[in-house]
């Protein structure tokens, strides 16, 4: 049975490339429905709309930066505030092993409109990354499409449970058992909203 | 610090099915079909078929693993192969594997983990039965199977497991498997 026995190319080695990539400048705004996330994968996968939704977890989705980013502030869209809740979103290693920034949580406040938490600036150099959001409690929704489970694990979703705020100093993927997918993000702009 | 724009090779994202920007692309999939869903088998006229999306690397990519979505009621057997640009077998995961877990994915590693060149290829997916609601899929009832043969789509009659070259023929089933390749090690999907 024939296999591939090409070589790797080398990352930053830009003299081993085939033909140039077709490299893109991230967007200002990255979120689980961006193209350095799984916008495509979701997109593809379901036909529904943002609606409030009480999160079932820590819901977390990859991202790919093919520039270094730097991150000025966290955001997440409300939905409709009841309560007292905090939430927070943070970026890690691919691993999960290392926390790179976290917005350390903020009482969720505004019903349909997107918060954000200003944090001490940080460049995340290029790669992949995990972005997660939580909340501290259910008694308020955040923005959300809500899709089938299979579909948010086939565009590379994960999740942790737990509702925790701020969310750890780790962070563990396991396989997705709910289809939420929150409307959150990092920004590379002091204006967010 | 400089950018470095169109040097820096390009980082792809965990996944790649056929939604993926890499291949058909979330445009093409809601223009004609909705979420996938388990429904009418894309082997409702033969089983033991690969059918088969095309898909492009800008950089050379590792597969680890490959998936498929199974339907409400899992069952039959499976297997997932890569094609280059010309048809050619080029890996596959080696087995027949039998359906398992309703409506979840069910990841399978390759017979080897494959690095891929940047270029066109094509990734197939055969099944053994022509049962419903077996494996999840995007379905174009509504407007019909020329999309599928305009995006590049095709089938081969194919027995379990998949091996040797394809010799495609028109993709003229509705639906269209929802299947996949993993780039990240570690945590699949």
């Amino acid at each position: 049975m024939p296999t591939s026995s090409l070589k790797p190319a080398m990352i930053g080695n830009p003299m081993s490339l085939s033909f140039p990539s077709s490299y893109r400048p991230n967007m200002v705004m990255i979120h689980p429905f961006s193209v350095e996330a799984h916008g495509d994968e979701l997109m593809g996968g379901t036909t529904a709309n943002l609606t409030s939704t009480t999160p079932a977890g820590q819901h977390g989705c990859m991202i790919t930066l093919n520039d270094s980013f730097l991150v000025r502030k966290v955001w997440w869209a409300n939905g409709t505030i009841g309560g007292s809740n905090n939430a927070d979103v943070a970026v890690y290693s691919e691993d999960g092993a290392t926390r790179i920034l976290f917005g350390n949580g903020a009482l969720m406040s505004g019903s349909n409109t997107v918060q954000e938490i200003d944090i001490s600036d940080v460049l995340v150099p290029r790669g992949r990354y995990w972005m997660v959001y939580s909340q501290s409690g259910v008694t308020n929704g955040v923005l959300a499409v809500t899709m089938a489970v299979a579909n948010v694990r086939a565009a590379g979703f994960a999740f942790a449970s737990g509702l925790t705020v701020p969310i750890g100093s780790t962070w563990t993927p396991s396989a997705a058992t709910s289809g939420i997918v929150p409307l959150f993000g990092i920004a590379g702009r002091t204006q967010v909203a | 610090m400089s950018r470095r724009y169109g040097i820096a090779p390009y980082i792809m994202p965990p996944t790649i099915t056929a939604a993926s920007r890499f291949a058909l692309t979330s445009s093409m999939m809601r223009s004609g079909s909705a979420a996938p869903a388990s429904g009418t088998s894309p082997w409702s006229d033969a089983a033991n078929t690969v059918i088969a999306f095309p898909f492009v690397l800008p950089v050379t990519t590792p597969i680890y693993k490959v998936f498929w979505v199974n339907g409400s009621a899992a069952g039959g057997n499976s297997d997932i192969a890569i094609y280059d640009e010309n048809y050619n077998f080029l890996v596959g995961t080696g087995a027949a594997t039998a359906g398992s877990g309703n409506s979840v994915p069910q990841v399978v590693a390759l017979s080897a983990t494959t690095w891929l060149s940047p270029g066109l290829y094509y990734a197939g997916m055969a099944h053994s039965a022509t049962t419903i609601n077996q494996v999840f899929r995007w379905s174009v009832a509504t407007i019909g199977t020329a999309i599928w043969q305009a995006l590049g789509c095709w089938k081969f009659a194919q027995t379990l497991p998949i091996s040797g070259n394809a010799t495609p023929a028109d993709l003229t089933n509705v639906a269209l498997p929802y299947f996949g390749l993993i780039t990240r090690s570690g945590f699949d999907v």
